[in-house]
């Protein structure tokens, strides 16, 4: 064999032939390269799952007539989220069906907020202010039962809240039921923190709500129920603000009857205790011997006073056509006031339309909302729709109940003063017998916006007679609505008022729902006016008034305060 | 034993061009397949068989015409040393001249003038997500889209922002996101920004037309100190000077330099295994000496250098890195091979011209370190912060004019090398190499 030239090309050749096998010269090119990340619009979303959970949110949206949380701009979305469902706007005609189903629905469960027993009444200790001060009242623990079913059979469940009695008076303590912040259990901290001194005069009844403990703490926030332990455990199982509202009710009719020694005298406190007489009752008309009593929470509280609210004004809107107060409620409570500490709206309006948004999709788990109070407990409800499994319509349901904006008609009937109601004869609802409502915000408040307290207010104060039909119509002889009296004080700098037990939070900048772009007719309103609420707006006259002081001088007002 | 001295007149004469029809290799290391192949100096062996170690003769020229095809299809490894698809496609190939000159016996100078012929790349972008540096740029959208959801309250850390993205969070409202680079991209409402970040990675990433020309040029000095019965052992000192384009050379179009002064240290022993075999380990280590200059590319425009203005008035920038950068290479690289050769001829004479060889190829490469800064990214600078390495087996092939009875001074070698394992690697490209090799004595 020789190497030539010629066997050299014949070699080089083959050698071209098997480098050309090994793919050389493949040519490459670009593809599946989507379109530029600045020309995308929603049209081009292509996960399947997410496109399923905005259907999801989008029907539901629509279903309680709120926007979908979709704008061009941030100012744009702050319109959005400030606008209330079309139910209080443009489909207000169909308002009164809504609130028809949502009373229906509330006396087929009214039982379950009425009280079937005390189990016991131990005093736990003497009261104190925010400071450590010694107030004039004792501190008591209540257990107690609520009924099952409109027998009035008693649930197994013992449930747990605490009451605090003035040691001195006659006739000058009102009953107030609390509602308490966070979701972490009850803890007497913070009632000394709101109340003050007020515990001197006022009795105080506050539950511990399902599932959540009564803290053991004497001093610092309510996260001491863990490093201190429970007074008492939780028992039962949380539906948020629902069954919150149950429980306030409930012990509230608790200590109503140990008060008047119908608990089947196991405790009665006026005789065993040497409370006789000691609640300011209305003192004339039908309820003469009721107690004047206030409904009030505070911030996730807030929401639960107003959800009893509500409550309790479907109760009065069934029976005031009737005029047999209690037909369908068996035996309500009768409240003529209300106060609200940094209370939120509800899922449909705001900021917490946003997380609410979340929820629905079922992937609020990581967001910060996640840990604002009921919500974990909240997300569990919806997950039925989430999957498919409940209407659009009953998931509706589940968020009006739990929404101050859309309740709005009933919240503003819930309020009466008592003293006037001659009985069942005499129609239910008369403005003349309008309530009274206190609202405390901080307007640096980072967990729940003061645009709440502002979008409450414009709700109410916005209502018209359409909007207010389902209550107006229950009237008998007049077109008018009771209303109410409504107090909104917005304290300039202040924070979350139960932010010294409320530490699981981020922040929460008023970037989607400033407070000045969001404040449409709240100005003072007429005093007479009708329907509506009467009321002022005031965000600056209270700028040196601590909490306490303003909620004792509206309690002692006449005007505009509980004083009858 | 050595031919040289026998047929001055032939060592004039040009070897033949060999054909070849493609290459490729990574665009990005282009210069460094082409450098591989100019190992400063190499005797011809008695039966097509050159040991690493031996130097030019005195006064002997040789020249080589490097000719490198680096193909794939895809192939990557992930930071964790997993075979991926990474969705790049290359078609590469590279030339150059290698001239070496022997001083004397024991010591030869050489000089490699590399040169990129072709520089294409392509992106299948759905499989490009699983390049680490897809996951490296959508960490740091994660990062801005968080910073802005926590500002709004959105979510209350990194990790669970990060994990509400991966939910399919979007925006509210159109929101104008900035990125690492200063560039604000405005993701729509309603747009999930997980989905946002893959329109916005695969387009910062999609290559275009690759540069070409000259690359990073070395200068080496080669000394043969030990040449006594089956051992040989030589040093060489290399100098690679940033002659390639590098700086001013946007992301879609890759350089053909590597940006910065390398300074390395070559150890080249070989050990014959009796008459038929030679085994051979060399070893170098590459040495960055002080700072290159590197500038940001657009993230929305990724032909483009990046010239938006996001400096403070205080001198800082949103990521704390300015557009014009300077960047080291901390470390050193370590490369090298194992081969074992033979020839033919000892199957028969007549093939004494042909040989083969077998090799295992290994490089530890240094990262780029933009500002001396340790975290790893991928905001519009080339290079990540991280180190890759790449190991590969081949196959060569060699014939050796000098073998033939006429002694032609012309040899011609050809190498395949597959990857075979490597870590943090974009393309993983099999590489074929053929070189010829031109003698001349002065």
């Amino acid at each position: 064999m020789r190497f030539d030239k010629k066997s050299m090309s014949r070699w080089s050749a083959a050698l071209a032939a098997v480098l050309a096998s090994q793919g050389c010269g493949k040519a490459v090119s670009n593809e599946n390269i989507p379109k530029a990340a600045d020309e995308l619009t929603t049209d081009d979303v292509t996960d399947e799952s997410v496109k399923a959970r905005q259907a999801k949110w989008e029907e539901l949206a629509a279903a309680l007539g709120i926007g979908t949380n979709r704008a061009t701009t941030s100012a744009d979305l702050v319109t959005q989220l400030g606008t209330p469902s079309t139910y209080l706007t443009t489909n207000a005609a169909q308002l009164p069906a809504l609130m028809s189903t949502l009373t229906t629905q509330y006396a087929a469960k009214a039982n379950q907020a009425r009280c079937a027993a005390v189990d016991s009444v131990t005093f736990w200790k003497n009261a104190y202010d925010s400071t450590g001060t010694a107030v004039a009242a004792k501190v008591y623990l209540m257990k107690y039962k609520l009924q099952t079913d409109t027998a009035g059979t008693a649930e197994e469940n013992v449930r747990s809240g605490l009451f605090v009695v003035p040691d001195a008076g006659t006739g000058n303590a009102r009953l107030i039921a609390y509602g308490h912040g966070g979701d972490s259990g009850l803890s007497y901290t913070e009632i000394a923190a709101n109340f003050g001194a007020l515990q001197a005069s006022n009795v105080i009844v506050a539950p511990a709500f399902p599932s959540e403990a009564v803290c053991n703490a004497n001093t610092g926030d309510n996260k001491a129920c863990d490093a201190e332990g429970n007074l008492a455990d939780g028992v039962g199982t949380s539906l948020p603000y629902d069954n919150d509202a149950d429980d306030l009710l409930g012990m509230y009719d608790c200590v109503v009857r140990a008060f008047a020694g119908s608990d089947g005298g196991n405790y009665n406190l006026s005789a065993a205790d040497g409370y006789a007489s000691r609640l300011k009752t209305h003192g004339a008309g039908a309820f003469s011997s009721r107690p004047i009593s206030v409904l009030a929470g505070a911030s996730r509280g807030g929401l639960v006073s107003l959800v009893a609210a509500g409550r309790m004004g479907a109760h009065l809107a069934a029976g005031a056509g009737t005029g047999a107060l209690g037909t369908a409620y068996g035996s309500p409570s009768f409240f003529s006031c209300s106060v609200n500490f940094a209370g939120p709206v509800g899922p449909t309006v705001g900021k917490a339309r946003i997380y609410f948004e979340l929820l629905v999709k079922g992937t609020i788990e990581n967001s910060a909302f996640i840990n604002l109070p009921g919500i974990r407990k909240l997300k569990d409800l919806f997950n039925d729709y989430i999957a498919g499994e409940v209407t659009a319509d009953v998931a509706k349901m589940r968020a009006v109940q739990r929404d101050v904006t859309l309740t709005s008609p009933l919240i503003a009937a819930a309020l009466q003063n008592w003293k006037t109601y001659a009985g069942s004869t005499q129609n239910a609802l008369l403005q003349s017998r309008r309530g009274r409502m206190l609202w405390l915000h901080g307007d640096a408040d980072t967990v729940v916006p003061v645009t709440d307290t502002q979008l409450q207010y414009n709700t109410l104060a916005g209502m018209t007679a359409t909007q207010v039909g389902y209550v107006s119509g229950q009237l008998t002889g007049t077109s008018t609505m009771p209303g109410v009296n409504v107090t909104a004080r917005i304290f300039s700098g202040a924070n979350h008022f139960d932010s010294v037990y409320y530490t699981a939070t981020g922040t929460y900048p008023d970037s989607y729902v400033s407070s000045t772009s969001i404040t449409g007719a709240s100005a003072s309103l007429d005093a007479n006016s009708t329907p509506g609420v009467d009321g002022f707006l005031n965000s600056t006259a209270q700028l040196n008034s601590t909490v306490s002081d303003t909620l004792t001088s509206w309690l002692a007002s006449s005007t505009y305060g509980c004083t009858f | 034993m050595t031919n040289f001295g026998k047929r001055p007149s032939a060592w004039k004469q040009l070897g033949a061009a060999v054909c070849i029809s493609g290459i490729a290799g990574v665009a990005f290391s282009v210069q460094a397949m082409a450098q591989e192949k100019a190992q400063p100096s190499e005797r011809p062996a008695p039966y097509a068989m050159s040991p690493e170690s031996t130097t030019l003769p005195e006064k002997v020229l040789r020249a080589r015409i490097p000719y490198i095809s680096a193909t794939s299809s895809g192939a990557a490894y992930d930071i964790d040393g997993k075979k991926i698809d990474g969705g790049l496609s290359a078609n590469v190939v590279a030339s150059g001249l290698a001239i070496e000159y022997g001083i004397s016996d024991k010591m030869s100078f050489g000089m490699l003038i590399p040169y990129v012929v072709k520089n294409d790349l392509g992106m299948n972008a759905e499989n490009f997500r699983n390049q680490r540096g897809y996951q490296l740029s959508k960490r740091n959208f994660y990062v801005s889209a968080s910073s802005l959801m926590m500002k709004q309250g959105i979510c209350s850390n990194l990790s669970a922002c990060w994990a509400l993205i991966d939910t399919g969070y979007a925006f509210p409202y159109d929101t104008t996101v900035q990125l690492t680079t200063g560039e604000g991209l405005t993701v729509p409402a309603g747009v999930p920004l997980n989905q946002g970040v893959y329109h916005l990675i695969t387009n910062a990433s999609k290559p275009g037309a690759g540069e070409t020309g000259m690359g990073d040029i070395d200068l080496g000095l080669k000394y043969r100190w030990l040449n006594e019965g089956p051992m040989g052992h030589a040093v060489s000192l290399v100098l690679h000077t940033p002659t390639g384009k590098y700086e001013d050379v946007p992301l879609a179009h890759r350089a053909t330099g590597r940006g910065i002064l390398e300074v390395g240290l070559r150890s080249s022993f070989d050990y014959k295994l009796g008459e038929d075999f030679i085994a051979g380990w060399q070893h170098t280590i590459d040495y960055a000496v002080g700072k290159g200059k590197i500038k940001r590319t657009q993230l929305l425009k990724n032909t483009e250098l990046d010239d938006v203005q996001d400096e403070a008035a205080d001198g800082s920038f949103a990521d704390g890195y300015a557009n014009d950068n300077k960047f080291d290479r901390p470390g050193v690289r370590n490369s090298g091979f194992i081969d074992v050769k033979t020839s033919f001829g000892r199957f028969s004479s007549v093939l004494n011209p042909l040989g083969a060889k077998v090799r295992y190829g290994y490089d530890y490469d240094s990262a780029v370190r933009v500002e001396e800064r340790e975290d790893a990214v991928s905001n519009g600078f080339r290079g990540a912060t991280e180190r890759s390495s790449m190991r590969t087996l081949g196959l060569g092939l060699v014939f050796d004019g000098f073998q033939l009875e006429n002694r032609v001074p012309v040899r011609v070698t050809w190498d395949i090398d597959s990857p075979i394992g490597g870590s943090n690697k974009a393309v993983a490209a099999v590489r074929n190499s053929v070189i010829t090799e031109l003698y001349y004595k002065f």
